[in-house]
């Protein structure tokens, strides 16, 4: 199902996952690759008959968290519809069970116990277990789900902290035990910020069958800096294994962009992110320049209108005129069709299809990014490309993180 | 126009004792509905009245046309096509060149006539930027969250109130008391909403084209505060702005100051309203009105008119059709592009039958290139609504485009394109989508009901929609009022639903299937489940009698499925009385 194609100098790999989809008809997913964060198996805005414009086969491999589903509809009702790729029509799609998915359903560690984990959800704070889950999980049918995990922040004592990875190694094994479908096993890895913890959990979950990883419990008050080792202390477990690694990214797209490369370096293949959602609420669009030619970027300057080179916010008033598309040259719908003062003034009067267009480009724009990187995996020059996306963003970490010491909120927070 | 040269050659000998103030009846109007007559008997009537006062007129030349409005109205010059009259007519063409101004129009639409049957038409409107086939229905394509004309009517505010407050509905709806708590209950139901990155309908100008839009209706009232009309102009027009390739109407923005702004105040210069931005009080003229629409370029902009409510009775409102054809002229003369743009007029009245005639013949008279039936929807009995449908239908000008203002339940389209009426338009089939209700051919159906959450069928088996054929009632219930995902599909199945039974109307009158215009008019204000589905079952299958009742049963048990969910349409009309609108209309008298 999953084999690795190039190697560069790091652990950072690219490769293909083959999935079979709804109709039994195949899917070829490039690694590294970007899991689209769905609400209810769907992107939050663009429908169904605009997701053929994405960029295919990238767009067709979909993250959702199967409490969504708790709001209204039964797994036996989920059932009786013949699984998740038949409910929504998408037989081409992949789709990725994860619990949580960081914007409305997010782990409550103080509500999770010994008999399951919590989560606070639309419907109210609620305490899943192994068998509840499974029986989601095989009701919808999906082709890769993660287990039940107990993730805590970095600042947890020792001992909540072993006890998480007890727990979730323990649920680990009832899920499989419960498994009745043929969905691909991620076996959760938790940990907090301890090396050690981590690295025993994840020498746990490789002694079980799994056929990958999903790498919890981050973004979860730790440091950029403490993060590379604990990547590192549970991706060294061999090429055989693909892991999902949340990025719960309400920060700036620096942190992001630079997480994702520090992720790829550490070999992780899948990445869930809600960074999308983030941009397309706040009414911003991504307009970074992602190829290999970088463009002269030392003069320009985050600027006063809530934007940087990464990305711009079309709510700013300069945009009111603007008639070009948010990024000249790009394919998206939103580009081909719309100008930017356009989108600012659907923005302005609160027009939903300012979010549509919005994120039809940022999906457009960020898968763009994954196909640039993997295309500097497979030409082994991965650190160059990991180096310069750096190094012209210095400037904006830095600022980012005075911003951060100084306890300043972030243009997206 | 043979037809109408004999059945006017008839009128000396119909007697003219009840000319005004006669009430006619619902047979009356309905046989004269019939193929083959040009009027319903009353305007036949006035039409002979107002050919006696020119003759009158004609002989006394020396005596200037009276200057009181209402005779002047009267007495404006309509065409007289009898021979009998010919050199009347010459004549009074010449007075009326004197005392009115001479409007020459020049058109830039072609409305050709494919088919009729009985009073129904289906025709082909020409625009500059699309060739429409009519019956046609309009979204409206600028909606605002915070903006109360785009929002919900009381009944359904309140239901999905709750709704949310207590889970599926508990006890079935009920009107408010008083107006004080519609509002602050509409508000609450507001800022509920913009929490929520404001859930309004969510397609995209090719998902627009897919679904079959022909024209999209922009408010002027919101485009003119933002981005402003100047914006607009400077970027190419609403066409390149909002990158729609089909037609576009724009309507005068006067409707939204007076039903949204309480301290609007209308004088003869024009709508005085406070401005939403500073709180200033700010004037729209009929002539600023134009100019904004002939900035923003769409290609149908509406003439300003003074909105009454039609439940409202006495002088105020034959002030405001008088008003209304006084600021038609003004309209006409500010109009810059009118081989760009066609201005409509727009026919008030309420619903006092001589009022609106009266208004009919003076728009007429402009030779305008359509014309709208206004003032309607606001709250009055279907009954008297139809009344005044069919009163102007059957008076206005064969060959001109009407078009019903803010009319949009999918039987009220029925009925109007049975009497002949061609362009609608209305907020409802995106409103309800939002609060989770599909607009199916049995009615309509609630999806936050809590019976859809396991009801794996699609919302409506017939619809070839994209939302239809790929999702089930399950799945569009756990979205509903919750996701925006929820309001997009079902707005989606709600325009196209309208737009097929635009094109189910357009094809059934041009096939001559379209049920009979007196069978309609007898079914309407009966309204009853069995009924409306027959009209139904006529429309769609067209079967031999016998067949009908077998349908009929067939129907009536997907109506009554256990949940009772379906609402029929009894129901809804019953939802459309109490407009929130009508609520918050400032007193004008
Ligand atoms: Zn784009
Ligand atoms: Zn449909």
């Amino acid at each position: 199902m999953f084999t690795v194609k190039a190697w560069s100098k790091g652990r950072a790999r690219s490769g293909i996952l083959q999935i079979v989809g709804g109709s039994s008809c195949e899917i070829a997913i490039e690694t590294p690759a970007l899991l689209l964060s769905t609400r209810k198996g769907l992107p939050a805005f663009i429908s169904p008959d605009l997701l053929p414009s994405l960029p295919s086969p990238d767009s067709h491999i979909l993250q959702f968290s199967p409490l969504h589903f708790l709001e209204g509809l039964t797994p036996e009702t989920m059932a009786n519809c013949g699984g998740l790729h038949q409910m929504l029509g998408l037989h081409e799609y992949g789709f990725a069970a994860v619990p949580r998915d960081s914007i409305v359903c997010l782990p409550e560690c103080n509500g999770t116990n010994k008999i399951g984990a919590s989560f606070e959800t639309p419907c109210g704070r609620l305490l899943i277990k192994s068998l509840e889950y499974m029986k989601m999980i095989s009701s919808m049918k999906p082709n890769l789900w993660a287990t039940l995990a107990d993730e805590v922040p970095a600042w947890v004592s020792i001992k909540r902290n072993k006890n998480s990875v007890d727990r979730t190694v323990r649920w680990l094994d009832e899920c499989i035990a419960l498994s009745s479908t043929g969905g691909a096993v991620f076996g959760a890895i938790v940990g907090g910020s301890s090396v050690e913890e981590r690295r025993r959990c994840a020498q746990e979950v490789a002694k079980r069958n799994v056929s990958g990883y999903w790498l919890g419990g981050f973004g979860l008050g730790e440091s950029m800096d403490e993060r590379s080792p604990l990547l590192n202390a549970v991706t060294c477990m061999g090429s055989d294994l693909r892991i999902i690694y949340p990025s719960k990214s309400r920060g700036r797209f620096v942190a992001l962009g630079f997480q994702v490369l520090q992720g790829i370096a550490s070999g992780v293949d899948l990445f869930d992110s809600t960074y999308i959602y983030d941009l397309t609420i706040g009414g911003f669009a991504l307009i970074f320049p992602f190829d290999q030619i970088e463009r002269n970027v030392s003069d320009s300057q985050p600027s006063a209108i809530g934007g940087d080179q990464t990305k711009i916010n079309l709510k700013a008033t300069v945009y009111r005129k603007d008639i070009s598309p948010i990024v000249d040259g790009c394919s998206c719908y939103a580009c081909q069709n719309h100008t930017k003062a356009y989108i600012n003034h659907l923005l302005n009067v609160h027009e939903m299809l300012a979010q549509i267009l919005l994120e039809i480009h940022n999906t457009h724009h960020y898968l763009g990014f994954f196909r640039a990187i993997r295309q500097a995996i497979k030409e082994g020059k991965f650190e160059q490309f990991r180096q310069q996306f750096i190094e012209n963003r210095r400037h904006q970490i830095f600022a980012a993180s005075l911003a951060h010491q100084a306890g300043k909120s972030c243009t997206l927070c | 126009m043979a037809s109408a040269n004999l059945t006017l050659a008839l009128y000396p000998f119909i007697s003219d004792s009840d000319i005004f103030g006669d009430n006619l009846g619902l047979d009356e109007i309905t046989s004269a509905s019939q193929s083959g007559h040009m009027a319903p008997r009353l305007t036949r009537r006035r039409h002979l009245a107002t050919c006696c006062f020119q003759m009158i007129q004609v002989q006394n030349p020396t005596n200037p046309l009276p200057v009181k409005e209402r005779v002047a109205g009267t007495l404006s010059t309509h065409p007289i096509r009898a021979p009998l009259f010919v050199a009347a007519a010459a004549l009074c063409f010449f007075t009326a060149a004197i005392s009115i101004s001479p409007v020459i129009c020049v058109f830039c639409l072609l409305h050709q006539i494919l088919g009729r049957f009985n009073r129904a038409r289906a025709a082909q409107l020409t625009l500059p930027h699309f060739v429409c086939q009519t019956p046609l229905f309009m979204p409206v394509g600028t909606q605002v969250p915070g903006c109360k004309c785009c929002i919900v009517t009381v009944a359904e505010a309140f239901q999905n109130i709750v709704n949310v407050c207590n889970g599926p509905l508990r006890y079935p709806l009920r009107p408010l008391r008083n107006t004080e708590t519609a509002v602050t209950r509409v508000n609450f139901l507001h800022t509920a909403e913009a929490g929520v990155t404001g859930t309004i309908k969510g397609l995209t100008t090719s998902q627009l084209e897919e679904i079959g839009c022909q024209i999209i209706l922009g408010n002027t009232y919101h485009l003119a505060l933002r981005p402003t009309s100047e914006l607009i102009d400077e970027l190419g027009g609403l066409h390149k702005f909002m990158n729609w390739p089909r037609a576009l109407l724009t309507d005068s923005g006067g409707f939204q100051m007076v039903s949204l702004l309480h301290l609007a105040d209308i004088t003869e210069k024009g709508v005085t309203f406070q401005s939403p931005v500073d709180g200033k009080p700010m004037l729209l003229t009929p002539e600023e009105s134009i100019q904004i629409q002939n900035r923003i370029g769409a290609d149908i902009i509406m003439a300003l008119d003074d909105v009454v409510r039609t439940t409202i009775t006495g002088p105020r409102i034959e002030e405001a059709m008088y008003r209304t054809l006084r600021w038609i002229d003004r309209c006409i003369e500010a109009h810059k592009r009118p081989n760009e743009q066609n201005l409509f007029g727009i026919v008030q009245g309420g619903l006092d039958p001589v009022l609106r005639d009266i208004c009919v013949r003076g728009l007429v008279d402009r030779n305008l290139p359509g014309y709208a039936i206004g003032g309607l929807s606001g709250g009055e009995d279907k009954d008297s609504f139809w009344r005044v449908v069919a009163q102007c239908t059957a008076s206005l000008p064969e060959d001109k485009p009407r078009y019903v203002m803010g009319v949009g339940y999918p039987l009220d389209i029925v009925v109007c394109s049975a009497l002949g009426a061609d362009m609608y338009d209305c907020v409802y089939p995106t409103r309800t989508a939002r609060f989770g209700t599909a607009l199916i051919p049995e009615g309509v159906l609630k999806l936050k009901h809590r019976a859809m959450a396991d009801d794996t069928r699609p919302i409506d088996p017939t619809c070839m929609c994209m939302v239809c054929k790929n999702y089930t009632r399950a799945y569009i219930h756990c979205l509903v009022t919750k996701d925006a995902m929820g309001s997009q599909l079902l707005s989606y199945h709600n325009l196209y639903y309208m737009m097929k039974l635009s094109n189910d109307l357009h094809s059934s009158i041009i096939e001559g299937q379209f049920p009979d215009g007196e069978l309609y008019a007898y079914m309407y204000p009966l309204q009853s489940i069995s009924e409306v589905i027959f009209i139904w079952l006529t429309l769609h299958f067209p079967l031999p009698a016998g067949l009908y009742v077998a349908s009929y049963r067939k129907c009536s048990q997907r109506v009554m499925f256990p949940s009772g969910s379906a609402m029929p349409w009894r129901s809804l009309e019953s939802i459309s009385l109490p407009a929130v609108l009508n609520s918050q209309h400032p007193n004008i008298e």
